[in-house]
């Protein structure tokens, strides 16, 4: 296979912005399970005010801005590729017009790279009220023929791993529902705070007699996606996201 | 560091098909290919044509990432901007580009697809396909609309970067130019390290089938 860096070259770095107030000693163990070789992972969340959840558009509102500012300072700093952590891909597209480093959000991509692997997906996402950001985000993709349903679990983003029984059961009847009810064939994990958890869930949903369902964790697949890109030297249209850096004042 | 190996499948008979029949002639080869591929401890595989031939046969047989560089080129072309371009080198492999979109469902996203005047030369002076693959590219975003722009000939392979740089050149800063193969073989890989594989449902086993056509005993 053809490296695409030479030997010796500095690891591509990707840096994940958590659109939410995290302790910054949560962010830095968080990054663990993501490096390997050749990639670099840091894990940068917003500052003190931030919200803790972001299942409610009012508090997208508030901290939209503060993530593409990150963007831009990650940029500066030199990094290669930045990912958002949060299903509401929050910022993406504004994001997009003020930097040339590809800028990633976790729904878009896995929603794209469940659409590789079979025929329709569904997301299960945690409150009800989700549902409706997942239809718009595939409505807004152009990806309804690839889409089965949106899903809720009925547990909060701030207690999603309280019980992590109950979760992984949760995830896995939900999954099941979507099998059986509305054709899914692929599940994605609808919050970035599942991620870790999809071989239960996997092995879960085939235990109750759908083997070969792929469980897609968004945020750790999104990550390797933009590490992809960087080192193939793509990243998105200008076209599409025209540069806005001019309307920057001073 | 890279440990996972992606094995690229090719027919014997090297030579992109360049219609339908053509295809014909090679799935069951490449399909047969993938399987062997499997057998010899690859972690995925990546079927070599832009009109992913075999893909879906090899999927019904075998548990690693199989994927096409068709359909991963249209699919990142899709998370990089609004609509996408295939440049083909001859006009039937316009409308193969169109049955692709419509299978995979990304009418939505999809731009035209332009076959460059020289057809597929291989060995042919690069400077002059690179001319031609520019005159499309821009007709594509002038015309087209497209946003995002795939090479869909192995005569343009190696060329995305020269043709980004003449597009900027020409006035079209900014617009990605994918190249389908390498794009495949990484996220083949990832999708091998994520211990990603295409859906059951979508690809049903065909182990059945193969051991009936074979004359072996059935399983139970």
């Amino acid at each position: 296979m053809e490296s695409p860096k030479p030997e010796g070259a500095a690891p591509t770095w990707v840096r994940v912005i958590v659109p939410l107030r995290v302790p910054s000693r949560v962010t830095e163990s968080a990054a663990a399970p993501f490096q390997r070789a050749g990639l670099r992972v840091d894990i940068q969340s917003v500052d003190e005010g931030g919200p803790t959840t972001l299942e409610c558009a009012y508090n997208v509102a508030r901290v939209e801005r503060e993530v593409v500012d990150k963007v831009m300072a990650a940029q500066d700093e030199g990094v290669d590729a930045v990912v958002t952590d949060c299903m509401r891909d929050v910022a993406i597209a504004t994001a997009r017009e003020m930097v040339d480093i590809p800028v990633l959000g976790p729904a878009e991509t896995s929603m794209h790279l469940a659409a590789m692997l079979g025929r329709r997906f569904s997301v299960l996402v945690t409150l009800p009220r989700s549902i409706e950001v997942v239809e718009d985000q595939v409505m807004w993709h152009g990806l309804t023929h690839s889409f089965a349903s949106a899903r809720a679990i009925g547990i909060g983003v701030e207690t999603l791993h309280d019980d992590v029984d109950l979760l992984v059961k949760r995830l896995t009847d939900e999954s099941v529902a979507a099998i059986t009810d509305d054709g899914a064939h692929v599940i994605i994990l609808g919050c970035t705070a599942m991620d870790g958890i999809g071989r239960m869930v996997g092995d879960g949903i085939a235990a109750a007699g759908h083997p070969g369902i792929p469980v897609i964790e968004p945020l750790s697949a999104t990550i390797r996606v933009a590490q992809l890109l960087s080192e193939l030297g793509l990243s998105q249209s200008r076209l599409t996201y025209p540069d806005s850096t001019g309307y920057l004042t001073a | 560091m890279n440990a996972t190996t992606v094995a690229v499948v090719a027919p014997a008979s090297a030579g992109e098909p360049r219609s339908s029949y053509e295809a014909a002639g090679i799935e069951l080869e490449i399909a047969d290919r993938v399987i062997r591929a499997r057998d010899e401890g690859v972690a995925a595989v990546v079927t070599w044509a832009m009109r992913d031939v075999g893909m879906t046969a090899a999927r019904e047989v075998v548990d690693i990432p199989v994927v096409g560089p068709g359909l991963a080129s249209m699919r990142v072309a899709a998370m990089l901007g609004r609509r996408f371009s295939v440049l083909v080198s001859s006009p039937g492999d316009i409308q193969a580009a169109e049955n692709q979109v419509a299978r995979y469902g990304l009418r939505d996203r999809f731009a035209s697809a332009r076959a460059i005047q020289g057809g597929a030369r291989n060995g042919d002076d690069r400077s002059e396909v690179l001319a031609e693959a520019l005159t499309e590219a821009v007709a594509a975003i002038e015309h087209d609309r497209a946003h995002v722009l795939i090479l869909g000939c192995p005569s343009m392979r190696g060329l995305a970067g020269r043709l980004r740089d003449r597009l900027a050149a020409a006035g079209y800063p900014g617009v990605p130019v994918v190249e389908p193969l390498p794009v495949a073989k990484r996220l083949a890989g990832i999708f091998a390290e994520l211990g990603l594989i295409h859906s059951r449902r979508t690809y049903p086993s065909a182990d059945e089938f193969i051991r009936q056509a074979r004359g072996l005993p059935l399983a139970d």
